[in-house]
């Protein structure tokens, strides 16, 4: 329960890898659990399918959110949590591909916390960590 | 084309036939009047005639009261009677002297003259009876001689009178037939006349509407094919401003895509880059460096292409824009990311027009970011950004004293990624170009560069300008077939 949770909902391995090498880099102090795709966030954020049984009131405190997923994209888990009374104040940072202005004026209606984009290098990515963090601690 | 001919001939007819009208028109009423006037004289004649018969009528009763006058002289002897004798054939020759001067025809005056001179002849038997009377001759003596001599005489002015009274009712008759010919002809020509008229009228309406027939048939034919041509025209558009999208679509996603993969050669990249540093490999980080810089160059494409693609897509904001402004600002813009450079830029001032001022300020840098580039091997680099009238129609410029083209590639020039220029000549896409024509066509306008190898280059471009016609179509030379 002490132990902060950290939500990573993306589906490229690539981006999973690089992520983790930057919290690692980092020294990101909380536990990250990966999903891979829309479907399997849904199901540890409301403890249901593979994730039955788990506490739903051990909440995440912040998710990282891709938005292009297959079946159930970002958007939709978005949508859901907002709608839960426990996971609506749970803090959510977009990383996405997507640069369509129509996507990032859906997520802030939707109530994202913050909205950046994928970047090109790895060190801008350990700067992004560092604001996650940063975001966590206030 | 059946329809042209049969349009052009139904023109000539009825022009034809509407002259045929009118001359028949024309004739008709000179006939008419021309029977009129026989009407009029013969009507005329007739009166005559009839004048005359009344005349004719009159000579008998002055001869039998002169008659009758000397009669009863004959019997009486009071000179009254000789008076009143006197006076009755004083009428009588009154009447005789006017038929003489007004019958015209050999038989009538033959007539008359026989008349007269039989009456001569009376007159003087007549007169010489009543000189013997007047001498005392006895009424009984004298009898015999009115009835021997004179009553021969008095038969045979009777004959001539009566004669001459046929002739007139005859001439009368005639004169009266005349007439009546006359008016049955002015009738007849009359009512062929209005005949005549009626079936040209007819005729000239029946040509009318068949002209006017013809007319709408060419008519129709003609926006038939038109709107054919139209449906067709509508029907390409719409394909390819299909087509054109999806392409779009296409290249958009695709761009967007590639990024993926890009990202993770970057990252990777950089990460073992920082790793080859460390491992003092040399040749190692060499090959690492190389490949860092090809995905760099990849990403940098990318974006050209991704920013392209998105320029299409957005729909065009137009709006009053003060050019020179955006031309001087971009100008500023790029002597601030260049402050090594020296650049001469002269802007035509107070420059306006209509446009998209995002797109334009894209089209502008890219053009002026090339005079730079391009000019940067020139010690006083000049670049001059202005308008001026081409073949009528207001062209902006963009020129240059820089290294210039070869001509002969003028055609690549504004293609995209084809470029005249290594990349260790000149840095650089090969896209800002084709972003300038892009930007270009959607404002309707067309862009275009005149160089030469050394002496620099003008970039030109036209917004809103270009024309569009759409040709109409005439009628075909052979078949129906457009």
């Amino acid at each position: 329960m002490s132990e902060k949770t950290v939500l990573f909902v993306e589906d490229n391995p690539d981006d999973v890898e690089l992520t983790t090498m930057a919290f690692k880099e980092e020294g990101f102090p909380h536990k990250v659990v990966v999903a891979a795709d829309g479907q399997e966030a849904l199901d540890f954020l409301f403890a249901q399918g593979r994730y039955i049984g788990r506490d739903r009131s051990d909440a995440p405190v912040l998710v990282i959110l891709d938005l292009k997923m297959p079946r159930v994209g970002g958007l939709e888990v978005l949508r859901a949590m907002r709608a839960d009374r426990w996971l609506r104040y749970v803090i959510v940072v977009i990383l996405t591909t997507s640069d369509e202005e129509s996507d990032r004026i859906t997520a802030e209606e939707l109530g994202a916390n913050l909205y950046l984009k994928k970047p090109m290098s790895f060190q801008e990515l350990c700067q992004i960590v560092k604001r996650i963090e940063s975001l966590i601690e206030t | 084309m059946l329809v042209a001919i049969k349009y052009r001939l139904s023109g000539r007819i009825l022009a034809l036939v509407s002259l045929a009208g009118l001359v028949s028109l024309s004739a008709t009423g000179v006939a008419v009047f021309a029977f009129r006037r026989a009407l009029n004289s013969s009507e005329l004649l007739r009166e005559k005639h009839a004048e005359d018969l009344i005349l004719c009528h009159e000579l008998p009763r002055y001869l039998e009261r002169k008659l009758a006058k000397s009669r009863s002289f004959l019997i009486t002897g009071d000179e009254s009677l000789d008076r009143e004798m006197r006076l009755a054939r004083k009428e009588f020759a009154s009447v005789l002297g006017q038929l003489l001067e007004r019958v015209r025809s050999d038989e009538g005056h033959r007539l008359l003259i026989k008349i007269r001179e039989d009456e001569l002849r009376h007159h003087d038997i007549l007169v010489d009876l009543m000189a013997k009377r007047r001498r005392g001759a006895r009424p009984r003596d004298l009898a015999p001689v009115l009835t021997d001599r004179l009553n021969p005489i008095r038969d045979e002015i009777d004959l001539a009178i009566r004669r001459l009274v046929e002739l007139k009712e005859v001439q009368m008759r005639l004169a009266g037939d005349v007439a009546e010919a006359s008016l049955s002809w002015a009738k007849a020509v009359s009512a062929g006349a209005a005949l005549s008229t009626l079936l040209i009228f007819s005729i000239v309406l029946w040509l009318v509407r068949r002209l006017a027939a013809a007319q709408s048939e060419v008519e129709h034919t003609l926006r038939q094919a038109n709107a054919e041509l139209d449906l067709q025209v509508a029907e390409r558009t719409r394909e390819l401003s299909a087509f054109n999208r999806e392409l779009e679509a296409f290249s958009y996603s695709i761009a967007h895509d590639l990024r993926t993969p890009l990202r993770a050669i970057t990252n990777y990249g950089e990460l073992a880059a920082s790793r080859a540093q460390v491992s003092q490999d040399a040749e190692l980080k060499r090959q690492i460096d190389r490949l860092r810089s090809a995905g760099l160059r990849m990403s940098q494409l990318i974006d050209s292409l991704l920013s392209l693609s998105r320029l299409t897509r957005r729909p065009l904001n137009l709006r009053e824009i003060d050019i020179s402004a955006l031309a001087s600002d971009v100008g500023a813009e790029l002597a601030a990311a260049n402050p090594s450079r020296k650049v001469d830029l002269t802007v035509q001032p107070d420059l306006k027009d209509i446009g998209d001022p995002d797109l334009l300020r894209v089209a502008i840098l890219n053009l002026m970011d090339n005079a730079w580039k391009f000019t940067a091997h020139q010690t006083d680099a000049r670049v001059e950004f202005g308008r001026v009238l081409i073949d009528d129609i207001p062209s902006y410029f963009v020129r240059d004293n820089g290294t210039g083209f070869d001509e002969r590639f003028v055609h690549k020039l504004f293609t995209a990624f084809e470029r005249l220029h290594t990349a260790s000549e000149y840095p650089g896409t090969g896209i800002g170009l084709a972003t300038v024509e892009r930007v270009v066509h959607r404002h309707g306008g067309t862009a275009w560069a005149e160089g030469r190898l050394g002496d620099g280059a003008t970039f030109y471009f036209t917004l809103n300008r270009r024309v569009v016609s759409k040709e109409r179509v005439r009628l075909p030379k052979g078949g129906r077939d457009v």
